[in-house]
């Protein structure tokens, strides 16, 4: 395939593009940011509103890191592996099922946001 | 700088300048409204910015009751009238979202998919999704450490608005969760 002075396909980049086990990683990651939260509150070294707010830092961190992570490999397509632009399914969840739910994440996940941070915002 | 250099790059701003001109096509306004509506909007942001920081900076000592170092949480509606504005909101904001896909269907796609296939567009959406994100984790640390520090947090401002003004406060909810719902409840 002619490249137009574009450097080939790159492995790396492909191997990296397919996201393996990017998803399973954030949600660790999100894990142990968690306990390490609690873990701060319950031993005093941070107080419950702070705790609360470095919870919530540490969902919107995990979610920048995967998004960094998508936004660089879509770079990285761009220059290495141009068969693959505009590819948006990288982290599509296959299951019709699952789908289903995810559409509904928007409202519930405002819905629940508010009511907790109206209390917690109290 | 070479990402951004991509994305300014001469198409992409063509495609935007035909975006506009779409616009005025189907609306045509005249060249005086808009040059005058343009002015006066310009305007409006600058006293906007000024307010903000004359508010703020004077926010702590002037504008609410201090006790202990932070604002009273006695606001002239009840905080569920808040709440639940914002949740009607929202679903309005998702109402007329809706609306548009029944009534314009062509403009359904997914990112990367059909209209929206060119890298540019995909690039800045993933651009705008990853710096939306890094200032809600800022944001969010800051304000942890402004409970720790004892500095006044977010918050505190938010508070001290609302008593000021609880109208518009609450507008400014309204309008905040519209737009939410337009655009993170997507339709099918």
């Amino acid at each position: 395939m002619p490249t137009r002075g574009r450097i080939p396909p790159n492995q790396v980049v492909a191997g990296l593009s397919r996201a393996p086990h990017v998803g399973k990683a954030a949600v660790v990651l999100l894990a142990l940011l968690l306990v390490g939260v609690a873990g701060a509150e319950r031993t005093g070294l941070v107080p419950l509103i702070s705790a609360g707010f470095l919870g919530f830092a540490a969902l919107t961190a995990t979610l920048f890191l995967l998004c960094l992570y998508d936004l660089v490999i879509s770079v990285l397509e761009l220059r290495y592996d141009p068969v693959a632009l505009g590819a948006s399914n990288r982290f599509r969840v296959a299951s019709d099922v699952v789908q289903e739910y995810l559409r509904w994440l928007s409202p519930l996940g405002f819905v629940v946001g508010i009511m907790f941070g109206h209390y917690f915002w109290q | 700088m070479v990402v951004t250099a991509r994305l300014c790059r001469r198409h992409h701003v063509r495609a935007l300048l035909l975006a506009v001109i779409r616009i005025r096509d189907r609306w045509p306004i005249p060249q005086r409204i808009v040059r005058i509506g343009l002015f006066g909007a310009a305007i409006a942001i600058v006293a906007l910015l000024w307010k903000i920081w004359s508010v703020t900076t004077s926010t702590p000592t002037g504008l609410c009751a201090v006790l202990n170092g932070s604002p009273f949480t006695t606001f002239s509606y009840p905080s569920q009238v808040f709440v639940f504005t914002a949740i009607l909101a929202y679903v309005a904001g998702h109402l007329t979202s809706r609306y548009v896909v029944e009534v314009r269907p062509e403009l359904i796609a997914l990112l990367g998919e059909e209209r929206f296939e060119r890298i540019g567009p995909v690039l800045v959406v993933k651009l705008f999704a990853t710096g939306s994100l890094l200032i809600a984790t800022i944001l969010n640390v800051y304000e942890a450490r402004a409970f720790t520090t004892g500095t006044w947090p977010i918050t505190y401002f938010v508070w001290c608005a609302t008593a000021a003004s609880p109208l518009l406060a609450l507008l400014g909810a309204a309008t905040f969760s519209f737009l939410i719902g337009r655009w993170l409840w997507i339709p099918r």
